[in-house]
């Protein structure tokens, strides 16, 4: 008897498809639903970063780093700025450092709040899309009256942030916390407890602890397999040291460990760990300048090189910065979370269907401008 | 943030090979390096491996000039500890062993570095273009890249 | 009878229907695509302007490129363009769309302007554009249709 050979269909999804989170292409192969083989393709969104980095000077970089990750531009500033100060020894004033902490926790809330709108609307639930994005908007108010963008902020900068608070601003900050704790029981009944959602998300797509670390898989997707990791806590950046928080990890029970529920709804438990972050960082934050004695134009950080990172809320981003001495960096490598989170897709997901497909790329929330730069 | 220093690890890897490593220094600035040769990469990562550096963070390509060069970040989350290997090439033929089958990791990012310097990767199960087309032609990291005026009649 | 008869011109009621439902795509590139959903969703709300999201560019009339096109999606947006049925109308949204905004002096791999493989009626700057700018961008757009002449257009041939 012959052996017996499935040559399968190949169907393209995306570059252009609702669920694909950008421009992003999946070439599966499928036998009929089953999903036997599946190839990424990315760079649909390559923008050269690499390049331009090598072309202009070091403040320049970062509105640049803003488009990386235009979801949370505030930790991808933060983390760029991390690196140069590191490779150039330059100390932070402590009412900066918690300025960071707070605007870097709360764009991180809205993140997550994206990322739980957008997964819904992956699923086929339109109505937490709403949800989500009516609470984000008070945060980009408070964003905007910071530093005046929505979206794009330029505002962490090398050697602090670019301005101080404006006055009443904390007091604003401390009555949205409070507006906005409830609501994540409202998401929670909305979406995460609901049977539907549950039967699409649960115990699919899982991404085994040994697989997540050797394809170097971090943030969020790393502690939903069940690994207690977290950069703010083990290898504590910025004034994380003084802070109090837990590290949310994936569970069994709704689901498994490492499944796209338990990916998902890390996130939900981190929007709650932020906002305790937030509250004492309100309290804590001293008086001071926000702004180290530096000029910008003449900055000439001593030839050498230097990799530093900061958890995003998609995970680690890694700058690696190489200077020779003059005042345009000669290479910057940014490790991108996502990137390695894409890497990682083919390896835990053959066999599945090919709606299961779309809950396990929505449920590892990755922003395309980050993967190819 | 302190800068990692490499001297205990050096220490330890000399000992253990001392014809894979060259000499090292302690740079003024920044973080540190362990420069290995080029045929060497192999024995050392699988080393590093089974010492507990279980996570590949990063692999950088960099045109030094007149040289190329790879840059490995390894992590050990158990012992929260850094190494940092620099390999160089020429640029005649920048050819290196692929590390993929010690980190799977490695993959993509050396797909990436293959796309952006053209520096193979013997041992790659699948070492094609990433980011950019497929019949680009050209590497464009590399300092002397020129960019093509057109490509399929659309102007660059 | 007085009461159901509307006396109006074809051009009139042809554009008032096309203006009053353009249906955009759902087609987001970059970080004006984060703006563009924002726009859409619950303060802004552009179901308003009788805007509603298509996942297919067979049933939409408009296409709002928001954010870079790279020289590898540039084939694929020109594709999509001409999956669209007539009438289609482009808008530009942010200065990479534009441009190439800020990707324009070392991009080798960025498109310099949409409109240089599809026709864009209008240009909406910004990086990105806040959502009133989206908006403002949407009426212009409903202005140029509104005077646009459909019978004219036919009898010339």
């Amino acid at each position: 008897m012959s052996e017996f050979i499935i040559e399968g269909t190949t169907l393209f999804k995306g570059p252009q498809h609702p669920s694909t989170h950008g421009v992003f292409q999946l070439k599966l192969k499928t036998d009929g639903e089953i999903v036997i083989d599946l190839d990424p393709v990315i760079g649909y969104l390559h923008r050269c970063f690499e390049k331009h980095c090598e072309n202009i000077n070091y403040t320049q970089v970062i509105p640049y780093t803003d488009r990386l990750d235009y979801v949370a531009s505030m930790n991808n500033n933060w983390g760029y700025c991390l690196c140069v100060e590191k490779l150039a020894g330059i100390e932070v004033p402590k009412r900066a450092e918690f300025i960071r902490v707070i605007v870097g926790e709360l764009n991180r809330i809205a993140s997550h709040l994206v990322a739980f709108g957008t997964y819904g609307m992956d699923i086929g639930a339109f109505t937490p899309f709403l949800y989500a994005f009516r609470e984000r908007e008070f945060i980009l108010d408070l964003f905007e009256e910071l530093c005046g963008a929505r979206l794009t902020y330029n505002f962490v900068r090398i050697g602090g942030v670019s301005y101080d608070l404006p006055p009443g601003w904390l007091q604003k900050c401390l009555e949205f916390l409070d507006y906005f704790l409830p609501f994540i029981d409202e998401y929670n009944n909305l979406l995460s407890y609901n049977k539907i959602f549950i039967k699409r998300t649960a115990r699919v797509g899982i991404l085994s602890k040994e697989l997540a670390i050797d394809y170097n898989v971090t943030g969020p997707n790393l502690r939903a397999c069940g690994i207690d990791w977290d950069l703010r806590r083990d290898e504590p950046f910025s004034v994380y040291k003084e802070l109090e928080f837990n590290v949310c990890t994936g569970k069994d029970g709704i689901g498994v460990c490492g499944d796209s529920w338990n990916r998902y709804f890390v996130r939900m438990l981190e929007m709650a760990e932020s906002v305790k972050i937030i509250k004492q960082a309100l309290d804590m934050i001293p008086d001071g300048p926000v702004m180290s004695k530096f000029n910008p134009l003449a900055f000439k950080p001593p030839a050498g090189e230097a990799y530093a990172r900061c958890e995003t809320p998609r995970g680690e981003i890694g700058f690696f910065i190489m200077s020779n001495g003059s005042d345009k960096p000669y290479r910057v490598k940014v490790k991108s979370p996502c990137f390695s989170a894409i890497s990682s897709i083919p390896a835990f997901s053959k066999g599945l269907m090919i709606a299961d497909i779309v809950a396990v790329i929505g449920s590892l929330d990755f922003v395309m401008g980050e993967v190819d730069r | 943030m302190t800068r990692i220093e490499l001297t205990k690890i050096y220490s330890q890897l000399s000992n253990k090979f001392p014809d894979a490593i060259l000499p090292f220094t302690l740079p003024a600035n920044g973080d540190s390096y362990i420069e290995i040769k080029q045929e060497s990469i192999l024995v050392i990562a699988s080393e590093l491996k089974n010492n507990g550096f279980t996570s590949l963070v990063c692999m950088t390509g960099v045109d030094d000039g007149n040289t190329f060069s790879i840059r490995y970040h390894l992590y050990s989350m158990q012992k929260k500890e850094w190494a940092i290997l620099k390999l160089s090439l020429s640029k005649d033929n920048p050819v290196v062993d692929s590390v993929s089958g010690i980190w799977r990791a490695a993959n993509w990012q050396e797909r990436e570095i293959y796309d952006m310097f053209g520096i193979k990767f013997i041992g790659h199960p699948d070492l094609r273009r990433i980011l950019m087309p497929e019949d680009w032609s050209g590497f464009p990291l590399r300092r002397d890249y020129v960019t093509p005026s057109r490509w399929h009649g659309i102007p660059v | 009878m007085r009461d159901s008869i509307i006396i109006t011109s074809v051009d009139y009621i042809i554009n008032w229907a096309r203006k009053s439902s353009l249906w955009p795509m759902t087609f987001g590139l970059a970080c004006c695509a984060i703006e563009m959903m924002a726009t859409g969703a619950s303060r802004f709300d552009w179901d308003r302007f009788g805007l509603i999201p298509r996942a297919t560019p067979r049933q939409s009339d408009l296409m709002i490129v928001a954010g870079t096109v790279t020289l590898k999606m540039a084939e694929r947006v020109k594709v999509l363009y001409e999956q669209m049925p007539e009438p289609k109308y482009v808008i530009a949204m942010g200065s990479c769309a534009i441009s190439g905004g800020p990707y324009r002096p070392q991009g080798y791999h960025v498109l310099k302007g949409v409109d240089l493989i599809i026709p864009v009626d209008v240009y909406v700057p910004g990086c990105p554009p806040r959502p009133e700018a989206l908006f403002d961008g949407i009426i212009a757009l409903r202005e140029k249709i509104t005077k646009t002449k459909n019978i004219a257009k036919i009898l010339k041939g």
